[in-house]
């Protein structure tokens, strides 16, 4: 099991949109993939609502674990897309 | 229920409208609830998934019906739903419901949503909290296919409608498809709120304030809606449609002759001209602007660009825009209000939100520009950059000081200097002017007129925040009253103060745009006027029918009165004496 901390920094936080990058590219992975809010319950990584009901707004701090081949690839490249912003403008 | 039922309100925008209604779906859909057979449990499956299938289809021609309404980036929130169709872990849920307990599809899965939904009302942030309203729509249109009835929203309006509701918010206005709107009715509301302001903009016949209006009305009943007497016709007879489809003959021929004068300027019978132009939001309006007889564009609202979409807008997406109205409206100028958020306007990724306990005394206008000085700095740059492309001024809203107006120029001349060193073309003299919209502004005009260029009278920010009057509480509206002497000597004293320092004063709320005002506004000497396209005609028709002197006796006698009932008193009847087809006799 590989796990990371990370800090939503993106204004909107993890809202419907952010949360569809990250289910897209969570979805390429063979791995389970959870997300929680630190000392919150963890939801499936893969289901946007799920994500969207973390309520992770900008500046919270999350963990992300994969379990599974290809584990370390995955949180590798969730954390990035968090640290990116989910890539939005 | 039958028979016909008339009803009364505010009218708030002339014609007379005869068609079906169309009642907002209240926000609770109900699922029903039957036990589905053990042998049949396949079959119930089957059905949940043929609904997501068709919920899918649906979402992907809604997006790309907002992609060439509104645009790509608009339409991405779709991407979005259809993700949220796609979700295995509901689905998972909906369909072992189905097996293990025997719940009919619908039953099924509003519980699952229903679940996912509180857990939304749990969390902190209200713009994440707010995206239920996303989640709800999904589960809408799901429940909608499964049980084969109508989806009934607002965005789904594909035939011409007259639409019924309690009341509009500028969201609700976002997904309103025009070319099917023929009418708006409310229980709420008044003059200045969404539903009026967009009926107004768009032209279309409304009548706000009708309590219990939603409770007389189904889905689909004929309506009359008659914008002009403020009177609702609900399940009208034969005789009744007869009536009225002629008084909307007659309407429509008046605005036919007022049509006429669209490339006339608006000048008094003595020669004074006033600049009439429009209030826009977005680059193709310029077209309707100019049709209706618009000299330019006096208050270009930014905000509708933020407003509708998801995330802040790039330097350049906005030079996109800017310089499309600023090309479309030459040689004639556009003024570009600095994006004016808060009060009762919110895009949550930008900040103000429904929390602020007092938002129309909180983070609004120009408090808010010069604490997110990186989304001004942007803006600036970006009606700069647009200002190479034709002729355009600048104006901040929500002025009380000096300070303000100093610091929001001072960032002007920061990013002139920032584009002069990047080589990038701008107009070297661009006005930069300020809403008056505040007691506190007209109290220092003076000093404000030696450091803006122009000033334009926001009449309803100006209205609520002196007479300290929510405009949009139906309990107090009638307090909302831009007749009210003190209204109209803040309007005095503006235009004396810009005078005085020889800029030029304008008006850009609503009560510019009511044809009841216009030659009091004018008698009051205001030297440009900017409302809705479509009440051009009908106002240029006015100031082109009297004289400046008629006008300004008329604003004397006014400014001289007492009360707002008797001022009102005073413009009806002389409005009614001069203009009978315009302006009816009880306009009071």
């Amino acid at each position: 099991m590989t796990e990371r901390r990370t800090r939503i920094c993106n204004v909107l936080g993890m809202h419907l949109r952010s949360a569809a990058s990250f289910v897209n590219l969570a979805a390429k992975f063979e791995s389970q993939i959870r997300v929680a809010v630190v000392d919150m319950p963890a939801v499936d990584g893969k289901s946007i609502l799920g994500l969207a009901t973390l309520g992770a707004a900008e500046g919270s701090m999350i963990v992300i674990t994969a379990e599974g081949p290809d584990e370390e690839t995955a949180v590798q490249q969730l954390v990035e897309l968090v640290e990116r912003g989910f890539d939005e403008d | 229920m039958a028979g016909e039922v008339r009803v009364r309100g505010v009218a708030v925008s002339p014609g007379i409208a005869i068609g079906r209604a169309y009642r907002q779906q209240p926000a609770e859909v109900v699922a029903p609830n039957f036990i589905v057979a053990p042998e049949k449990v396949d079959d119930e499956i089957q059905r949940l998934h043929a609904a997501l299938a068709k919920t899918g289809e649906q979402i992907r021609e809604n997006r790309l019906r907002l992609e060439q309404q509104i645009g790509e980036d608009h339409a991405k929130i779709f991407d979005a739903h259809l993700l949220i169709l796609q979700d295995t872990k509901a689905i998972d849920d909906t369909e072992s419901l189905i097996r293990s307990d025997f719940m009919c599809a619908e039953f099924a899965f509003n519980r699952v949503i229903g679940r996912i939904l509180q857990s939304f009302d749990a969390i902190g942030d209200s713009y994440l909290r707010e995206r239920r309203a996303d989640v709800e729509d999904v589960r809408r249109r799901v429940l909608n296919n499964l049980s084969g009835t109508e989806a009934n929203t607002f965005g789904s309006v594909n035939e011409e409608a007259i639409l019924v509701a309690r009341d509009l918010t500028p969201s609700d206005t976002a997904m309103i498809d025009r070319r099917y709107m023929r009418g708006v009715a409310t229980d709420l509301g008044g003059r200045t709120s969404h539903a009026a302001i967009l009926a107004r903009s768009y032209g279309i016949p409304a009548v706000v304030g009708v309590e219990g209006l939603t409770e007389q009305v189904q889905h689909g009943d004929d309506i009359i809606i008659d914008g002009n007497a403020g009177v609702i016709v609900v399940r009208p007879d034969d005789r009744t449609v007869q009536e009225y489809t002629e008084a909307q003959e007659r309407f429509k021929e008046l605005e036919r002759q007022m049509l006429t004068l669209k490339d006339y300027p608006a000048i008094t019978l003595d020669g004074r001209t006033i600049e009439l132009s429009a209030n826009v939001k977005k680059p193709e309006d310029a077209e309707l602007a100019r049709a209706k007889g618009a000299k330019g564009i006096g208050l270009y609202r930014t905000e509708w660009f933020f407003l509708t979409r998801d995330a802040l807008p790039s330097e350049d997406e906005q030079v996109e825009q800017y310089a499309a109205i600023a090309r479309a409206v030459a040689p004639e100028t556009v003024i570009f209000r600095a994006l004016d958020i808060g009060g009762d306007k919110f895009a949550s990724y930008l900040g103000p939100g429904k929390s602020e306990l007092n938002p129309f005394l909180g983070w609004r206008g120009i408090r808010f520009l010069l604490t997110r000085r990186d989304i001004l700095r942007t803006q600036l740059r970006a009606f700069l950059r647009a200002s190479a492309e034709g002729h355009v001024k600048i104006m901040f809203p929500m002025i009380t000081g000096l300070e303000e107006v100093r610091a929001a120029r001072s960032l002007v001349d920061e990013v002139c200097i920032e584009l002069t060193e990047e080589r990038r073309p701008y107009a070297k003299d661009v006005e930069v002017g300020i809403m008056i919209e505040t007691p506190a502004a007209v109290v220092i005009a003076d000093l404000l007129a030696r450091e803006a260029d122009f000033f334009s009278i926001g009449s309803n920010d100006l209205i609520q925040y002196t007479l300290a009057v929510d405009r949009g509480n139906a309990r107090i509206s009638y307090l909302y009253e831009p007749m009210h002497p003190s209204v109209l000597r803040l309007i005095r004293n503006t235009v004396e103060a810009g005078h005085a320092h020889d800029i030029w004063v304008g008006m850009c709320g609503e009560i510019a745009g009511d044809p009841l005002y216009s030659v009091l506004l004018v008698g009051m000497g205001l030297d440009e006027i900017s409302i809705s396209a479509y009440m051009i005609p009908e106002v240029k028709r006015i100031i082109r029918g009297i004289t400046y002197d008629e006008a300004k006796t008329l604003a004397r006698k006014a400014m001289g009165l007492s009360t707002a009932a008797e001022i009102r008193k005073l413009v009806g009847a002389v409005m009614h004496e001069r203009f009978p087809e315009l302006v009816a006799e009880e306009a009071s």
